[in-house]
C-alpha cells in the first residue's frame, strides 16, 4: 500500500512551548484513519500541523511520498489535501456558493469546481447558494466545510471534529458520506473524533493521542471496542 | 422652468460632492476593508497621482492619458512599499499605522526637495454651461460618471473574478483561505497595489481643480476618513457609496441654503449621528436586511 500521508516524530506547538513531542501518524491510500484522545492532548495541533498552518519544530510529513516539511499551508492544499478545521472555518461573509468555490484551489492538477458532486451528497446545499455562510445553522456549516473541501476530489480529507456541535440525526448522514467518499471515491481521510459512534463508522483503525505522544494503534477489533475506547476519550 | 433649474443644480451639486468623497476615499476603503490597515499614506498617494499626471500634461501628454498613467505608476508604487515594507506589519495594526505615517512623511518632504513647494496646476478639461440661473462644469458631470464606472468596475471586481474572491476570504479569514490553498502574499501585494493605484487615480482627477503642492494630499484625508468610517467594513463598496451619497445629501442642501462652512459643520454632525445609531456602518446595516431576505426566501 502506498502512503499518503506519513508524519514522523513531529514536534509542533506554540510561543508557550511544544504541544506535540514526535507524534508519528500514517495513513495509507484509500484508508480512512481516526485519531482519539481527551480534550486538549493536541489532535487539533497535529492536524493544523498537517495542513501546514504550524511549523514542525523537529520531524517530517510527506504527502504521496513527497517531502513537503517546508511547504507552506496553501502549497500543501494545491497538492490535494481538503482541510475541516475544528469550528469548521466557513468564510461568514461569503454566500454557500462562494464558499463551495474557495474550495477549487484545493488540487490545483484538477481545477474543476464539481458543485454536482456536492449536491449529490448534501443536496440542502444547492437551495442555500446565495444566502451567507454565517446564517447557516451548525450541522449546515460543518456539511458546507466538507463539501468545500470535497469539490476538487482531494487525495486527502483531515477532518478535526466534524461532529461538534452538530445534531445526532445529522451526525449518522454524515458519517454515512464520509464513509461512502472513502470506500467509492477512495479519498483517504484523517479524522479528530470524539463521537465513538461517528469515528466507528468512518474509520478503519485509530491512533490514540496523550499529551502530545501517540499511546496506542488501535485495529478494527478494537475500535469496536467500546469499553477500550471510553478509556482512551472519556475525560 | 425655475424650479427645474433648481432641482438640477441641487442634483448636480449633490453628485459632484459624493463623487468628490467617494473618490477621495475609494484606495484608502479598499485597503482598510480588505486587509485592515489604515494607510495614513493615502493623501501622499493621491499626491503622487496628481503629480504625475500634472508632469505628463505640461510634458505634452493629453490629460486623459495621464489619468491611466498616475493609476499604472502609483499602483506599481504601492506593490514595491507592499513587498518592502508594510508586509511586515500585518496582524499589527497599530504598527502599520506608523509605517504608513512615516511613508507619508518620506513622500512629502520628498516630494518638496525635488519639486519645490509648488507646481502650476493644469487647468480644468472641458468648458462650463449653464440652464436657468445655473452653470455646470463638464468635467464634473465626466468626474460623476466616472464614479459611478469605478464603482460597477469595482462590484465586478470583487464580485466576478478569482482575485475578489480570494480577497474576500482572506480579509475573513486569512489562516483559513491559506489552507485552502489561496496565496494570501500574492492577494494582498494586488489590494495594496490596487487601493494605491486607486488613491492615484483620484489624485489625478481632482488634480486639474486643486493646487498642486507637496502636500496636498493631507485636505483629502479627512473626508476620506469621515467616508470610510461611516460606510463601515461589512461590505466596503456597498458601504462606501451609501456613505459618499448620504453625505453628499446632507452637506449639499446644508451648504446651498447656507454657505459651505455649515455644509460642512453639517457633514460632521451627521457622521457622528450616523456612527452613534449604527456604530458598524451602513453596509452592515444593508446587510442584515439582505440576511433576512435572504433566509426567508425572497432573494
Ligand atoms: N494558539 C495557541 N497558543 C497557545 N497554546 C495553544 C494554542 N492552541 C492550543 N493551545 C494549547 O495546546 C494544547 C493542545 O491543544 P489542541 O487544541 O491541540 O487540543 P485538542 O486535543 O484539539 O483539544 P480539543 O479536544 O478540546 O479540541 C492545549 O493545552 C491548548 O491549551
Ligand atoms: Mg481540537
Amino acid at each position: 500500500m502506498t502512503s499518503v500521508l506519513s508524519i514522523q516524530g513531529a514536534v509542533a506547538g506554540y510561543a508557550t512551548g511544544n504541544v506535540l513531542h514526535g507524534v508519528g501518524v500514517e495513513v495509507a491510500e484509500g484508508e480512512a484513519v481516526a485519531v482519539v484522545g481527551r480534550n486538549g492532548v493536541g489532535k487539533t495541533t497535529l492536524m493544523r500541523t498537517a495542513i501546514g498552518q504550524l511549523p514542525l519544530r523537529a520531524g517530517s510529513i510527506a504527502f504521496k511520498g513527497t517531502d513537503i516539511t517546508a511547504e507552506p499551508a496553501d502549497r500543501r492544499a494545491r497538492r490535494g489535501i481538503g482541510y475541516v478545521p475544528q469550528g469548521r472555518g466557513i468564510f461568514p461573509h461569503l454566500t454557500v456558493r462562494e464558499n463551495l468555490l474557495m474550495g477549487g484551489f484545493i488540487n490545483e492538477a484538477r481545477r474543476n469546481p464539481d458543485f454536482e458532486l456536492v449536491f449529490g451528497y448534501f443536496p440542502f446545499l444547492r437551495e442555500r447558494l446565495g444566502q451567507r455562510g454565517a446564517t447557516l445553522s451548525g450541522g449546515q456549516q460543518a456539511m458546507l466545510a466538507i463539501g468545500r473541501a470535497l469539490i476538487n476530489e482531494p487525495a486527502l480529507l483531515l477532518l478535526d471534529e466534524p461532529s461538534d456541535g452538530v445534531q445526532p440525526s445529522i451526525i449518522e448522514e454524515i458519517g454515512e458520506i464520509l464513509s461512502d467518499l472513502n470506500r467509492t471515491r477512495g479519498i483517504s481521510v484523517l479524522l479528530v473524533e470524539q463521537n465513538i459512534g461517528f469515528m466507528q463508522r468512518v474509520a478503519g483503525r485509530a491512533y490514540t493521542l496523550d499529551k502530545g505522544r501517540v499511546t496506542s494503534e488501535l485495529g478494527p477489533e478494537e475500535i469496536a471496542d467500546e469499553r477500550l475506547l471510553a478509556e482512551h476519550i472519556a475525560v | 422652468m425655475e424650479t427645474q433649474s433648481l432641482v438640477l443644480s441641487l442634483l448636480y451639486q449633490l453628485g459632484t460632492s459624493a463623487a468628490f468623497f467617494f473618490l477621495a476615499a475609494v484606495g484608502l476603503i479598499i485597503i482598510l476593508g480588505m486587509m485592515n490597515i489604515i494607510n495614513l499614506a493615502h493623501g501622499e498617494l493621491m499626491m503622487m497621482g496628481a503629480y504625475t499626471a500634472t508632469i505628463a500634461t505640461h510634458a505634452g501628454v493629453p490629460f486623459a492619458l495621464t489619468v491611466p498613467l498616475a493609476f499604472l505608476v502609483v499602483a506599481a508604487f504601492g506593490a514595491v512599499l507592499e513587498r518592502l515594507i508594510v508586509r511586515r506589519f500585518y496582524g499589527r495594526q497599530l504598527g502599520a499605522l506608523v509605517v504608513t505615517w512615516g511613508i507619508s512623511l518620506v513622500m512629502g518632504q520628498g516630494t518638496l526637495l525635488f519639486f519645490g513647494p509648488f507646481m502650476p496646476s493644469i487647468k480644468i478639461p472641458g468648458g462650463s454651461f449653464s440652464y436657468g440661473d445655473f452653470s455646470f462644469s463638464e468635467y464634473w458631470l465626466v468626474l460623476i460618471a466616472i464614479s459611478v464606472a469605478l464603482i460597477a468596475l469595482l462590484w465586478w471586481l470583487y464580485n466576478r473574478t478569482t482575485y475578489g474572491l480570494q480577497a474576500r476570504a482572506a480579509m475573513q479569514d486569512a489562516t483559513m483561505a491559506k489552507s485552502l490553498g489561496v496565496r494570501t502574499g500574492r492577494v494582498y501585494t494586488l489590494t495594496f497595489s490596487l487601493g494605491a493605484g486607486l488613491a492615484g487615480l483620484s489624485g489625478a482627477l481632482i488634480a486639474p481643480t486643486a493646487t498642486i503642492a507637496p502636500f496636498m494630499g493631507q485636505q483629502f484625508v479627512a473626508p476620506a476618513f469621515i467616508t470610510v468610517v461611516v460606510g463601515g467594513a461589512a461590505n466596503v463598496i456597498a458601504g462606501a457609496v451609501g456613505s459618499a451619497t448620504l453625505l453628499a445629501a446632507v452637506k449639499t442642501p446644508v451648504g446651498m441654503a447656507f454657505g459651505a462652512f455649515y455644509g460642512t459643520v453639517a457633514l460632521l454632525f451627521a457622521a457622528l449621528v450616523i456612527i452613534r445609531i449604527m456604530p458598524d456602518g451602513i453596509s452592515a446595516r444593508l446587510q442584515r436586511w439582505f440576511d433576512r431576505r435572504s433566509r426567508s426566501g425572497l432573494l
